[in-house]
């Protein structure tokens, strides 16, 4: 049995995936060791979201096993070989420790930024409402947002929306942030101060799996770089080496597309 | 002129008690019935959905004065021996609760998978994300449909009248049999059908308001 200090943080084992015909994910096996920065590449449709979205269960994965700290994700494999759902509970409670940020940012509209922040610590883990109020205030401190905690989210940039998703993400305190192509839905300008708030995060240990197209941001921050083709992993390793020194095809056309050298 | 308005007000008014009677009644609980039903539709799985858009389609698709007729006179054959008051009265809830639920239905869906998913992804079940994302956005949503639905309901409680059951514009038939001044009385008729609904409109807008999120 192994002890949760050398268990991987997220492990996903021959996991597969198809919407009707198509197949998304083809047998994607890998490892995230806790504090581990794993940046994943790849062409549109390569499925790069998808397996993203597979560790929280919001999608849900056809075969295959996905385990967070050694729990396994969802289904539950019997000795039989056959699969058995989670309670809708217990998937709840394992998406505590799997904050997420999408590319649409998706905050609550109806609701102001720091409601925004507080309402899952509040509803969910039942965190006293003054004590999430005063997280807030620090989260939003920390994503350089602390004078909007009154807006509502239709007054904020986008930009600005991110960061209040990533505050809002990390008020949950999870074990593992998941970031969805968090800059593609962003103006250029914009792009900059999302990228500093993840770097940061980085920095402070955070274990961290970024789907991303800023090759530059994925170079400087992640620890491991996967290269993903239709559903499966094609290339990984050190940024670095990934990307300066591609050895498939495949992913020195990806890469010919940004035709710039990273360093 | 209007003296005979006038002098028939007070009667007027007691069948315009009768037809607020049954809107309250009958809309009211007809509408509390679509709004769970329609809710509960979008939300669960299972048969519920099949069942939810078969009540939604019988009912909607017959005129409800046949639903009137029907409540009227069938109950009774089928051993129910209602009143004719009940018997309209479960017509217009049933009726209005379809209209509702599909309103309230609809609303629900509408709101953007991408909050859902947020719901989720924070660790969110089923009610407490219905409570906080789901119903908060849906009602915003569905207010002015269910206003329009309302005055709409409100007005088809005049057909009540048909089996008989007494209220405003049965009263006002029966004035206007007495003293044939129809123009006048239904002009009467017609502001206090209005005095009824225009609340109804002034309070949507201010619900209208206070739920909507846009600041």
């Amino acid at each position: 049995m192994n002890t949760s200090a050398d268990m991987p943080m997220i492990r996903v084992r021959e996991v597969y995936k198809s919407f009707g015909d198509l197949k998304v994910l083809d047998g994607m096996s890998f490892d995230v060791s806790r504090g581990e920065v794993l940046a994943i590449i790849g062409p549109s449709g390569s499925g790069k979201s998808t397996m993203l979205r597979c560790l929280n269960f919001l999608e849900e994965h056809d075969a295959g096993e996905i385990f967070i700290e050694g729990e396994p994700l969802g289904y539950r494999v019997l000795d039989d070989g056959s699969r058995v759902r989670e309670s809708e509970a217990v998937i709840a409670r394992m998406r505590c420790d799997v904050g997420m940020v999408f590319q649409s940012f998706n905050l609550f509209p109806h609701r102001n930024v720091r409601q925004n922040i507080t309402m899952a610590p509040v509803s969910v883990k039942g965190v006293d409402k003054a004590e999430a109020n005063d997280r807030a205030e620090a989260l939003l401190e920390k994503v350089g947002l602390a004078e909007k905690a009154d807006e509502y989210p239709s007054r904020l940039s986008g930009g600005q929306q991110q960061r209040v998703a990533i505050a809002r993400a990390l008020a949950m305190e999870p074990k593992v942030m998941l970031f969805d192509e968090v800059t593609s839905a962003l103006d250029p300008e914009l792009v900059g101060e999302v990228l500093t708030v993840m770097q940061q995060l980085a920095e402070e240990g955070m274990t961290m799996v970024i789907v991303t197209h800023e090759m530059q941001f994925a170079h400087d921050v992640s620890d491991r770089l996967m290269f993903i083709d239709r559903g499966k992993v094609l290339e990984e390793g050190n940024p670095a080496e990934v990307l300066n020194m591609p050895k498939s095809a495949r992913l020195k056309d990806f890469l010919h597309r940004f035709s710039a050298s990273f360093s | 002129m209007f003296d005979v308005l006038g002098a028939n007000l007070p009667y007027l008014m007691k069948g315009a008690q009768q037809t607020l009677w049954l809107a309250i009644v009958g809309v009211g609980l007809g509408t509390l019935l679509g709004l769970v039903l329609g809710v509960t539709g979008a939300m669960v799985g299972g048969v519920v959905p099949a069942i939810v858009t078969t009540y939604v389609f019988v009912i909607r698709g017959i005129p409800v004065l046949v639903w009137m007729f029907l409540a009227y006179y069938m109950l009774p054959q089928l051993g129910l021996m209602v009143g004719d008051m009940t018997a309209v009265i479960g017509a217009l809830i049933l009726y209005t609760g379809a209209f509702v639920t599909e309103i309230a239905r609809g609303a629900v869906m509408a709101v953007p998978k991408h909050q859902t998913e947020a719901a989720k992804a924070l660790g969110m079940r089923k009610l407490t994300m219905l409570r906080l994302v789901i119903l908060p956005q849906a009602t915003s949503l569905s207010i002015p449909p269910l206003l329009n639905n309302s005055v709409m309901m409100i007005k088809a409680t005049s057909y009540v009248s048909v089996v008989g059951v007494w209220e405003l514009t049965y009263a006002a038939r029966e004035v206007v049999e007495r003293t044939l001044a129809a123009f006048q009385i239904f002009l009467g008729v017609m502001l206090i059908y209005f005095l009824i609904c225009y609340p109804l409109t002034l309070a949507a807008r201010y619900l209208e308001k206070r739920f909507s999120y846009e600041h």
